[in-house]
């Protein structure tokens, strides 16, 4: 942990504190350190001692970020499927996300600069989902342009496939249990070799370096994003219109948002009134401005949205953060919180905060 | 293809039995009619098909109405498509068939637009040339090329939709070849529109009621059970009878998010609608689904909730355990399997009245929520009488239908007055002993009906009841007046008095009426 | 520890390094005296998305005099820029039908439409055009060609491929995708015709396991297949993975009686660990398993099988189920 006497001062290991004696509060804010995250649910604490260090509070938290996937631990992999399966087969909450990024869904969520703000809220939604009922979980990401044989293992997303690209789980991975419409299985070839490469994509450098304004950067929908999806030969994950088929989906895309948030650390791109920080581009419609309030959450579906708008409002923590039930763009945009109160309450290991 | 078989098609026609049959009346407008039997979704024709099959075929049918002409009761169908298809050979044959209308009408355009924004990201290569075609294809059309060819049909009947036309032509998800047809489309309107050609009435909106499908609640469909979103059982019966309802049918796995999950989405603004019209807690809400094995009650929970429908008492989900089948058979619902999994359905709302009858219908297009809540709100203000078989209630209940008739035949202007009192004048003339210096008015008079209807008949029903009263002013003035042959004269008024009462009739109940009865082969 | 300034230099500079290699790279691909040191340009470089490289590369591309290995560079480097213009997306589109061409790089330009299709504005109004050749390629003389063709259609739940997939497994028209893959792709529709072939083949003995496998994962949707993945399910002299597909199957299917077959199957200490412990996570994973929760006498006897087991799977599962039923035990 690290604490702050104000939001902006530096981070410190241990924070004095001078108590005025007559019972007002004294602010300071606390925060996960850089680099040792938390991997189990409250194994971090707190502690508030006195002058003669004796202990007066302790309270044990979780430092929860979203990490690399390859690099879980076995219990941290585990509770993440657990939550997945449990979405997936276990209610039919699962199908807001088949529903709202299908093929008639296209056009509202690609091929336009809201495709990278549209996709955070999107992960935020499944995250926070996951999360009802398993408050630990975050979604880690796929580092697709590094070898991954963790990743694509019986225990995790699968392992190497039969001839028509069957995966196999092992009999204690829930994801065995994964169904589409009735439909069971998982169906995936890589056209590269996981163990040894990363995907044939654009590196995590390259990206970082496709310029410094927004509209340079989000040609990275295109690539890394587009061949991302396009490295799997055979799958569902392949195609815009059954993507979500596949449990990697939210991996992959964890990772996209990885790499638009240390894009922005590194160029410092968190004023959404900045047009380097987001821009509509060329040709914008509604949904591309950042006031815009994004679909399916916004329950708009007069043309040109969808014609219908699942899932509701986006889910809220037990404490006020953003996004809000109805999400714009610009409250994606500062997502780590760089100004108080904008933080969307999730970070990544490898994306300081300043 | 013999004539007789056309008629006999079923789930085990071989599909390309259907091809000919269907190409066999295209060239023959007169066996046109014959194929409107195939056209609700519910035919046993389409029992066991897969959905591309279904698709198929209709879409085949479809186009062969731009040959033989589109008559008005296919009309319903093709729009449909055209607002909620997905599928490009689908749409694409619905777009040729409006071309098969005896003339172009402006409410088709909203249907058209819709069409344009469904296939936008959805256009597929297709022919018609033949049906199932091997592939690799050298002349194939789009779906969107002949939704603009038939905007360039409707000419200046689609002026109201330049500003529209003109704004797609700028945008770059579309072909250079679909920009080419839609700049033609504009010209051709423009052009149509300044050259004066052709005044257009105001469109009117297509009216999507029915009463076509009233029926009494029966003890079998009564005692079916159902099972709620929440698990609660109880038979239909006990939700339905007492408050008016209303009923959907939709299931979760449906791939078309213009049918059930649009459903379900405007289920949920008809319920906030309710509330301000004063009608919440009168009524009950019921969506139910077709596919019970899969739609398990935490599906149907989620499915819904997660479309703004509210669930409540008044307003639930239901799947069935066992009787589905049983159910949609009652409703005549618009529904059919391959196996137990759907293969096509339509989009319809059922309005219930307190006693769980099926009072009205809204069938094929997507309802409008006022006209729901309109109906909704009749069926509230109906009192339930005290002994449903009471004399005074038959009484009631005739003098409704006996009014309407007094109203139908009542004279509304004094022309109709004057070619009434003719027919009877004619017809009872050896009653009336000064008569006879009349008889050159009341045959002169006798004409007026005909007339009246002839120039109603494109914003009525057409000519037929033209045709009927016609004949019968020329029955009475022939018989009547010339042979004397009162009883063949008597024949003659009822045919005018037909004609009139037909062309009273709305544009539904007269289709349906023409289909059953008037058309002939 | 990360030494948080230190990760930032680093990344900084790395970026920075980025940048210079695509400048430099830029630089020797537009100097480049013959094809040998185009080709190590090409190969040094990150990606060439410049118009004139782009328009330079292309004539490379769609020259079949041309070095495969330059063409395949070019493809790979300067996709980004092709999916951008549709001029170059119809040039793929004619390098993919022309079957006199390098079946590598037929199958690498039609692996990159994919991509296109995927997100490329420019690719919009060509999907007509696309699902055309999609078609033509059914009856490629390169087999994976038509396999990744039908596997693109069948994602679209094409009418065509569909036919062609069903006349296949009917024996009505040569294959054009072995049985297992035609039963896959048949299955990415679920209101496809496929369901009384599909059980056919399952019900005939001489069926590989992976074609049975495949089968059972389509067969979750068909009612009356219930009989059939029952009896899979508890046949032990079924393949493993036979039994264990059918098992969640059977499950996705039909919750309930899936239940009842399964605890007698955890229960059974003659049966597979595997397959107890597939029953296990499976019942777990349930809409509503709180009635397996509170069923004392299930979760009484599941302790037992997990102190005599030896089998880790089913140990695990076994502990985890117990720590589900523990939870869910009402307090006090």
């Amino acid at each position: 942990m690290i604490f702050r006497s104000s939001y902006t001062s530096a981070e410190q290991n241990t924070l004095l504190l001078t108590l005025p004696g007559d019972g007002s509060p004294v602010n300071f804010f606390i925060g996960g350190k850089f680099g040792s995250p938390s991997s189990d649910d409250q194994d971090g604490a707190i502690s508030l001692v006195d002058s003669t260090n004796t202990v007066l509070l302790q309270r044990t938290v979780m430092v929860r970020v979203r990490k690399n996937a390859n690099n879980l631990t076995e219990r941290e992999r585990d509770r993440f499927l657990d939550a997945f399966s449990t979405l997936n087969a276990s209610t039919a909450v699962y199908q807001i996300f088949l529903d709202s990024h299908n093929g008639p869904a296209d056009p509202e969520i690609h091929r336009r600069n809201a495709f990278l703000p549209w996709h955070r809220a999107f992960m935020s939604s499944f995250e926070r989902h996951l999360q009802v009922g398993f408050p630990s979980v975050t979604v880690p990401y796929w580092n697709f342009d590094q070898p991954s044989p963790n990743i694509f293992s019986p225990d995790f997303m699968g392992s190497t496939p039969n001839s028509v690209g069957r995966v196999t789980f092992s009999s204690t991975n829930p994801l065995r249990n994964w169904a589409i419409g009735g439909v069971t299985g998982v169906i995936r070839i890589l056209s590269f070799n996981s163990t040894t490469s990363g995907a044939p994509v654009e590196s995590e450098t390259g990206t970082l370096a496709l310029g410094a304004d927004f509209d340079s950067f989000s040609f990275m929908e295109n690539d890394p994003h587009d061949f991302a999806h396009n490295s799997i030969s055979t799958g569902p994950l392949r195609s815009q219109a059954t993507a979500t088929q596949d449990p990697l989906f939210f991996l992959l895309h964890s990772n996209i948002d990885r790499l638009w948030a240390k894009w922005q650390w590194l160029r410092n791109r968190f004023n959404a009134s900045d047009s380097n920080s987001y821009s509509p581009g060329t040709g914008a419609r509604i949904g591309d401005f950042v006031t815009d309030t994004m679909w399916p959450w916004n329950g708009a579906t007069a043309p040109p949205r969808p014609p219908t708008a699942p899932g509701g409002p986006l889910p809220q923590l037990a404490f006020p953060s953003k996004p809000p039930p109805v999400p714009t763009i610009a409250d994606v945009i500062d997502y780590i919180g760089r100004t108080q109160g904008n933080s969307n309450n999730f970070d990544y290991d490898d994306v300081p905060f300043v | 293809m013999p004539r007789d078989s056309i008629g006999l098609l079923g789930k085990e026609s071989p599909e390309d039995e259907i091809a000919a049959a269907i190409d066999w009346a295209r060239r023959s407008p007169l066996h046109r009619s014959r194929l409107l039997e195939y056209l609700p979704q519910q035919h046993p024709l389409y029992r066991e098909r897969s959905a591309n099959e279904v698709i198929r075929i209709r879409g085949y049918l479809f186009e062969s109405f731009r040959h033989n002409g589109l008559p008005e009761s296919a009309l319903p169908f093709v729009l449909e498509a055209l607002e909620t298809g997905r599928s490009a050979y689908l749409v694409a044959g619905a777009a040729i068939a409006i071309r098969g209308l005896p003339a172009p009408r402006p409410e088709i355009i909203p249907y058209l637009l819709k069409a344009v924004s469904n296939m936008k990201f959805e256009d597929d290569a297709i022919s018609f040339e033949t049906y199932k075609p091997r592939w690799p294809l050298t002349n194939t059309t789009t779906a969107l090329m002949e939704i603009f060819r038939t905007f360039q049909w409707m000419g200046s009947a689609a002026l109201e939709s330049v500003v529209q036309l003109k704004e797609l032509c700028l945008d770059s998800y579309f072909s250079q070849d679909v920009r080419a047809e839609i700049r033609k489309a504009i010209s051709v309107i423009e052009d149509g529109a300044r050259s004066g050609c052709c005044e257009w009435p105001v469109s009117k909106r297509l009216r999507r009621t029915s009463f076509r499908k009233r029926k009494r609640l029966t003890a079998e469909i009564a005692g079916l059970r159902l099972e709620d979103h929440d698990g609660h059982t109880m038979t239909f019966g006990e939700y339905f009878i007492d408050e008016p309802a209303l009923v959907v049918f939709f299931y979760t796995r449906c791939d078309n998010p213009n049918k059930c999950s649009l459903t379900i989405t405007r289920l949920g603004q008809l319920q906030k609608a309710l509330v301000d019209a004063g009608l919440e807690g009168h009524v009950k809400i019921a969506a139910i689904t077709y596919d019970p094995t899969y739609d398990q009650p935490y599906r149907l929970d989620s499915y819904c909730r997660n479309r703004g429908m509210l669930l409540d008492d008044q307003n639930r989900v239901f799947r069935l355990e066992t009787g589905t089948p049983d159910l949609l058979r009652y409703f005549d619902a618009g529904v059919n399997y391959i196996g137990s999994i759907v293969n096509q359905h339509t989009t319809e709302l059922f309005i219930l009245d307190r006693d769980g009858n099926i009072a009205n219908h809204f069938q094929q297009l997507q309802w409008n929520v006022s006209e729901v809540i309109d109906q909704l709100r009749k069926q509230v203000r109906k009192r339930r009488p005290a002994s449903a078989h009471s004399v005074v209630t038959r009484l009631r209940d005739l003098m409704s239908p006996l009014l309407s008739l007094v109203i139908t035949f009542f004279p509304k202007c004094p022309l109709c007055l004057a070619a009434y009192v003719s027919v009877l004048g004619i017809t009872n003339i050896h009653l009336l002993q000064f008569a006879h210096q009349l008889l050159p008015v009341f045959v002169a008079l006798l004409f007026i009906n005909p007339l009246s209807l002839f120039m109603g008949a494109e914003r009525r029903n057409g000519l037929t009841p033209f045709y009927l009263s016609l004949l019968g002013a020329v029955c009475v003035a022939v018989f009547g007046l010339w042979m004397d042959a009162r009883m063949l004269a008597y024949i003659g008024t009822g045919l005018i008095l037909t004609g009139s009462l037909l062309n009273s009739l709305d544009r539904d109940k007269f289709a349906w009426i023409k289909e059953r009865w008037l058309v002939l082969g | 520890m990360i030494d948080k300034d230190e990760y930032i230099k680093r990344t900084q500079e790395q970026v920075t390094a980025h940048e210079k290699a695509i400048e430099n790279g830029l630089s020797k691909l537009r100097s480049t005296q013959n094809s040998t040191e185009y080709k190590a340009a090409l190969q040094a470089i990150p990606s060439v998305k410049e118009v004139e490289d782009v328009r330079k590369g292309m004539q490379l591309l769609t020259n079949k005099q041309e070095d495969t290995e330059v063409r395949l560079l070019v493809l790979r480097k300067a996709r980004s820029a092709i999916g951008r213009n549709t001029e170059y997306i119809r040039d793929c589109f004619l390098i993919v039908q022309d079957t006199d061409d390098q079946v590598e790089l037929r199958r690498a330009i039609l692996s990159v439409l994919g991509a296109f299709s995927f997100g490329s504005r420019e690719f919009v109004p060509l999907r007509p055009e696309y699902m055309t050749l999609l078609r033509s390629l059914l009856d490629d003389p390169d087999a994976l060609i038509q396999e990744r063709a039908a596997e693109e259609l069948a994602k679209e739940k094409d009418e065509y491929v569909q036919r062609r997939l069903l006349d296949g497994l009917a024996g009505r028209e040569q294959p054009i995708v072995p049985t297992a893959k035609a039963i896959q792709l048949l299955g990415y529709d679920i209101h496809a015709e496929h369901y009384p072939v599909v059980r056919k083949i399952l019900e005939d003995p001489r069926s590989d396991e992976t074609t049975k496998v495949e089968a059972i994962h389509v067969l979750g949707n068909d009612a009356q297949s219930r009989d059939l993945l029952t009896a899979l399910m508890t046949d032990k002299q079924q393949p493993i993975e036979v039994r264990m597909t059918s098992a969640t199957a059977m499950k996705t299917s039909n919750p309930d009686y899936f239940t009842h077959l399964a605890k007698s199957i955890v229960l059974d200490e003659q049966e597979e660990p595997d397959l107890r412990a597939v029953c296990l996570n499976a019942m777990m994973h349930q809409s509503d398993p709180s009635a397996l929760y509170a069923d004392d006498d299930f979760v009484q006897k599941l302790t037992k099988v997990r102190s005599l087991t030896t089998s880790d799977a089913l140990k695990q599962q076994s502990t985890g189920f117990l720590t589900k039923a523990m939870r869910h035990k009402p307090k006090g």
